[in-house]
């Protein structure tokens, strides 16, 4: 598909020409930031009119591409134009005044004001001011206009994104470009929000989804760009994106099952007596109005690998957060080490044994690699003892030793998730929790994690992996959760996910709807993206309603 | 002079002070009083008794004259002996709730008459005073200070000028060359002290031989100090807030700038100077009061305060609040009455000798005696008039 | 110009920097400004005052007890006081400082009056030659010692494991929590060595020059200028700013009088803050 790329970029920039209006274009588009590479290489023609969607897994540069266009973030190479007029060299509030508008993924409404007077200042943007009437008719089209005067603070989740939408639309945009608006919003919020965004279409203005679910891409647009690590990875209608087996490799993984854990005997099958190392029974968590984890029940024994899968929003890190502490559990309650913790405090458990490696690594980038790790180790301990840990995960990862003086921040990806979850094991823990730790990597990189995590799991520590990397983690794991939307949709052995089908129904669930949706096309049954299913199908438990 | 602590305005001491006083209210007495015919007499303050300025020691002057009043069985008005009742209201070094109060203890309270702060706040007293009618008795504000009002207000304190005459007399008995270095802060009473002192100097015999005048809050003076040496200066007198003084002692005696004669006006009278230990000693302050004098009440005063007081400072604002208060209390036994008109007319023909002398109100103003005073040992004693006084000492402190 | 000014600005200036250092320290940690910094300068300056005026001490002896009696205020006052007030809203701990900062001025005008208190010392009022010049011994012992306590608070902060844990919990503090670090404990000691810092420099101050129970303010706002001017998180930074203010503010006096030398500090102040808000010595971020 990468050959395919080349092609396409020549022939995207003359297909606009064959509409009327403003095209968007993006020509080689580039960002890093300091020495990570955000986006690279990118073309993107959007026709006046038209409906693209971009999507990727975590990081593959999406937002930023959104950011660039919208001028938040100047490129460091490229160009973004909008017919005629340059947009990548002009200060965010020109991009707006020229017709493109952004609709943030989480809602920022101006707080205090109310939601009459939150449109009257996204409409402050375009020249001529729109008159009263036409802020009327906006709130009414986003269905606002029974709200209009209540304060933007007491909106529910839905509205505030229809206030983000129709304070873009406020703007008079041109291209209106959607981040995820749909994400967190579940069963009938859903079809309304794709409903605000077709129509939204159906005006003429041209539309920009950066998305994970499925179903909101393909009933909205015709075409859809995947980006991976920053670069275009295909190029094409949803059918043709959701039969590409590349883009299926990056959603599911690269891992080769036989070569992930070659060192590795799984753990014997705990009897049912022992208590279990960590223990979740029942446990709900969230966001304000969102509730990203519902119901969740799961058990990792001593030497366990227990992999948590699902797509992008099905809760995964809220399950790391809960369980750490950072997000605090509505209900149920987690156990560990024979000990309540439920609403003990963040230090506290990880000095219980429990070390968390947090997506996005976390390092102290303007430490060095050795205080990185040192951190990791309680302050009480000896030095002695620290060092000696320090040289255990030196064996583990001996690039740490080699760089031991260097500013963590100058790393490269690999290195520096190498040292977040170096600097978790100088914890000493019981339990290791792995927050997408293959993120972003070079599959060599990957390799040599979880040849470490498998090492690692041989000296008696737990893990919690959770992971995008379906494949890899698979391949490791003794025991699998597939979460979906929030709830648990597979809980056991792996082999149980082995198949495609199975894989599929688990991690987005084999809906009617879906079939039905998709007509004659099956391949979207098994689509790569999330899931629009309200409920889980498969071997699901704990669920209540 | 009465000057407690030093009164710099930062914005932000303001806008707290403002902050953490609106609402809450200063009131030191209880009962409500008011002036019928039976019941107690009420007169009222409104004075600094927190914030920037603290002025218990006028206070408790006052209340003293109440009790001796009291004691003898109140004040005769009207055919019958009636107690005084004294209000005293925190006014916060605020002037806005000095307003405020006063107009409250005149229109609510029925103040029959008023005893004042000090300062800045006794000129903006008197126009409350004029514009409520209702006699006003103060000290604390030098008399040349006091603006032309409509004869309600009576300001009963030193002179500025006898301050200096008494200074350049001390100094005259020095062996000094004569020439001065004149040390102010740069605001308007800085300004007018420094103007005012270096006149009388020039007639008394004495040269200005350089002028400096910091901002308060200043704590390097190697630029006044090297003025002074390089002027052969002998004739230090400064004019600062104590902390500015506190520096500049400190860095002279450092700098081996060695004056003969040093009065540290505003500064060297706080109580807090004989921290300074050895350094202070030999340094001349103004005071307009001393135990030694032979001034009336001055027993009643030491007896009374000495023990909480331990310095003629801190006494001589006892007895500017006792002098004050009695001035008022005397003036009402002779108009018999509790009419504020005639109070105020008894005011003006008050023949009052109490703790800072007799008093006889010249257009609304009546002179009390000035002392300069001497460190010694941690404490200060009269050098001026000799009368009283002990012999000048050597600016041991600097040498 | 002479050399004289030069030299009386550099040694102000280190007054000024371990002021500063406590404030920077502070607001760079615990992102809190905290405006009751002068209070603790002047407790620490009253702490020492009861071993110095009524005991006799030698004002330098005073020193570490009256550093130690104020971090064990310090400490509760943001473990349990401004650390929970921190989760909120910002402007609360802002706010609580600022209440605080009052309470301690009440405090300080019942205990101990509100006349001006000074710390004797033989080395307040002698002087020594450098050079020729003729200085202050007091104020070459408060240079000498803010050097001091500047470089062991930057060694305690790059060379010690709790100095990584104090950046950590500076940087990110959610995940300095899931590294098992207590952030409300890492605060709470940075708070107290902020204290600690300025209670030394209370106790200097007494020394050099006096203090009263509302002295606190003014050498908060010369905190201030002093961070404004550093930047936040470089602590020789602050050590510059504090001599470079203290040189700009002596070489004023020198060029326009006494009046301007407030005047021309803020313009200073206020310059830097427009064109350079990341303060001088420091490389803007990102």
């Amino acid at each position: 598909m990468k050959k395919l790329d080349a092609e396409t970029s020549p022939e995207a920039r003359q297909n606009p020409g064959t509409s009327s209006g403003a095209p968007l274009q993006v020509r080689g588009l580039a960002k890093r930031f300091g020495g990570v590479t955000a986006l690279d290489g990118v073309d993107l023609s959007v026709a006046s009119g038209e409906a693209v969607a971009v999507i990727g897994p975590n990081g593959a540069g999406k937002s930023t591409l959104l950011k660039l266009i919208s001028g938040v973030h100047r490129p460091s190479e490229g160009e973004v134009w909008l017919g005629e007029q340059r947009l990548d060299r002009m200060s965010a509030h020109r991009v707006t005044r020229s017709g493109v508008a952004l609709a943030h993924q989480v809602p920022q409404p101006f707080h205090g004001l109310t939601v009459r007077e939150n449109v009257r200042v996204g409409a402050m943007a375009s020249r001529p001011h729109p008159h009263p009437g036409e802020i009327d008719e906006i709130l009414a089209r986003c269905r606002l206009d029974t709200k209009a005067s209540r304060p933007a603070d007491s909106l529910r989740v839905l509205d505030l994104k229809r206030l983000e939408v129709a304070r873009a639309l406020a703007t008079r945009p041109r291209v209106l470009m959607f981040d995820e608006v749909a994400a967190g919003l579940v069963g009938r919020e859903l079809d309304e929000a794709i409903d605000l965004i077709r129509q939204v279409h159906g005006q003429g203005i041209t539309v920009l989804l950066v998305e994970h679910i499925e179903r909101v891409v393909r009933e909205l647009v015709d075409r859809v760009l995947v980006l991976n690590w920053g670069r275009p990875l295909a190029e094409g209608t949803p059918a043709e994106i959701a039969a590409n087996e590349e883009v299926r490799a990056v959603y599911l993984g690269d891992g080769d099952r036989a070569q992930a854990s070659p060192a590795r005997t799984a753990a014997t099958a705990p009897a049912s007596d022992t208590t279990a190392l960590l223990a979740l029974d029942s446990v709900s968590a969230g966001y304000g109005d969102m509730v990203a984890l519902r119901d969740f029940s799961m058990r990792v024994e001593s030497g366990q690998i227990v992999t948590v899968l699902g797509a992008n929003g099905a809760g995964k890190s809220t399950l790391c957060a809960t369980i750490m502490g950072a997000v605090e559990a509505r209900s149920g309650s987690v156990h560990a080490l024979g000990q309540d913790i439920t609403g003990m405090a963040i230090h506290r458990r990880a000095r219980l044994g429990i070390a968390h490696c947090q997506e996005g690594r976390r390092i102290f980038t303007g430490l060095t690699v050795a205080e990185n790790l040192m951190l990791g180790a309680p302050l009480a301990l000896a030095k002695d003892e620290v060092l000696g840990r320090m040289e255990r995960v030196h064996t583990i990862f001996p690039v740490l030793a080699e760089r031991a003086t260097q500013q963590a921040g100058t790393m490269s990806g690999g290195q520096q998730q190498m040292l977040a979850v170096g600097r978790a094991l100088m914890a000493d823990p019981q339990v290791l929790i792995c927050d997408e730790i293959s993120l972003g990597l070079a599959p060599v990189a990957i390799d040599a994690l979880y040849g470490a995590l498998a090492e690692i799991n041989s000296q008696g520590v737990a893990i919690v992996l959770v992971e995008q990397n379906v494949k890899r983690a698979l391949g490791i794991a003794d025991h699998a959760v597939v979460l979906s939307r929030g709830r648990v949709s597979y809980t056991g052995d792996p082999a149980g996910l082995l198949s495609d089908e199975a894989l599929d129904a688990a991690y987005f669930g084999t809906t009617e709807d879906n079939i039905a949706e998709a007509g004659s096309s099956s391949l979207l049954s098994s689509s790569l993206l999330s899931s629009s299913a309200p409920r889980p199908l498969s071997a699901s438990e704990g669920d209540p309603s | 002079m009465i000057r407690t602590t030093h009164r710099r305005t930062y914005a932000l001491v303001g806008a707290a002070l403002l902050a953490a006083t609106a609402g809450c209210a200063g009131n030191a007495s209880s009962s409500s009083g008011s002036s019928s015919d039976d019941g107690p007499i009420v007169i009222g303050t409104s004075i600094s008794l927190s914030g920037n300025t603290v002025l218990n020691q006028i206070r408790d002057g006052y209340l003293l004259a109440v009790q001796q009043a009291n004691a003898e069985g109140g004040l005769e008005v009207g055919g019958k002996k009636r107690k005084v009742e004294l209000k005293v209201l925190d006014n916060r070094s605020d002037t806005n709730t000095m307003v405020q109060q006063v107009r409250s203890l005149v229109l609510t309270d029925k103040a029959v008459g008023l005893l004042g702060s000090c300062c800045q706040q006794n000129i903006d007293m008197q126009g409350q005073a004029d514009a409520l009618k209702v006699p006003l008795v103060m000290g604390a504000l030098p008399i040349e200070l006091l603006p032309e009002g409509k004869g309600y207000t009576w300001d009963s304190f030193q002179s500025l000028a006898d301050g200096a005459k008494g200074f350049y007399e001390v100094a005259a008995g020095a062996k000094t060359n004569r020439k001065t270095l004149v040390v102010t802060n740069n605001d308007a009473q800085g300004t007018s002290t420094g103007k005012l002192w270096a006149g009388t100097g020039e007639k008394a015999g004495f040269t200005v031989t350089a002028t400096k005048s910091v901002p308060t809050g200043t704590t390097d003076f190697s630029d006044v100090i090297k003025a002074g040496k390089s002027s052969g200066a002998q004739v230090l007198i400064a004019s600062m807030t104590p902390p500015d003084c506190f520096a500049m002692w400190k860095q002279m005696k450092a700098l081996a700038y060695k004056p003969k004669v040093a009065i540290g006006l505003q500064c060297a009278q706080t109580p807090g100077w004989g921290d300074l230990g050895t350094l202070g000693d030999g340094t001349l302050v103004q005071l307009n009061w001393s135990d030694t004098a032979g001034l009336p009440d001055t027993d009643l005063i030491v007896e009374k305060y000495g023990k909480k007081y331990t310095n003629l400072t801190d006494l001589g604002s006892v007895a500017l609040g006792l002098h004050e208060a009695t001035i008022l209390l005397d003036a009402i036994k002779a108009a018999g009455s509790t009419d504020t008109e005639a109070i105020n007319k008894a005011l003006s023909k008050s023949t009052t000798v109490s703790a800072q002398g007799s008093v006889k109100f010249v257009d609304n103003k009546s002179v009390t005696p000035t002392f300069i005073g001497q460190w010694e040992d941690g404490a200060i004693k009269q050098v001026w008039p000799a009368k009283g006084g002990s012999p000048l000492a050597s600016l041991s402190g600097l040498e | 110009m002479s050399i004289d000014v030069l030299a009386a600005g550099i040694l102000a200036g280190g007054l000024y920097a371990l002021i500063g250092l406590g404030i920077s320290l502070v607001f760079g940690v615990l992102g809190l400004m905290n405006l009751a910094h002068g209070e603790l300068v002047i407790g620490g300056a009253y702490l020492a005052s009861l071993l110095v005026v009524d005991s006799g001490w030698d004002p330098l002896l005073a020193l570490p007890l009256a550093m130690a009696g104020v971090a064990l205020i310090a400490y509760p006052l943001q473990r349990y006081l401004l650390t929970p007030l921190l989760r909120g809203d910002k402007s609360a701990p802002l706010v609580a400082t600022f209440g605080l900062s009052l309470l301690a001025q009440a405090l300080f005008q019942g205990g101990f009056g509100t006349h001006p208190k000074s710390l004797p010392a033989p080395y307040a009022t002698s002087g020594v030659s450098v050079l020729g010049l003729r200085i202050q011994t007091i104020y070459l012992i408060a240079f000498g010692l803010t050097v001091l306590l500047c470089a062991a608070t930057h060694l305690v902060l790059t060379r010690t494991r709790a100095g990584s844990a104090v950046r950590a919990a500076s940087a990110d503090p959610a995940t300095a929590a899931v590294l098992g670090i207590n952030v409300p404990t890492v605060y709470a000691m940075t708070f107290t060595g902020a204290a600690v810092l300025a209670a030394a420099g209370g106790v200097l101050t007494g020394v050099a020059q006096s203090f009263t129970p509302t002295s606190g303010m003014p050498l908060l706002l010369t905190g201030m200028a002093v961070m404004a001017l550093a930047g936040i998180g470089s602590v020789a930074g602050v050590l510059l700013a504090g001599v470079a203010l203290g040189v700009l503010q002596s070489v004023s006096v020198q060029l326009f009088g006494g009046g301007m030398r407030d005047v021309v500090v803020y313009l200073a102040f206020f310059l830097v803050l427009a064109v350079r808000p990341q303060g001088l010595f420091r490389k803007a971020a990102g």
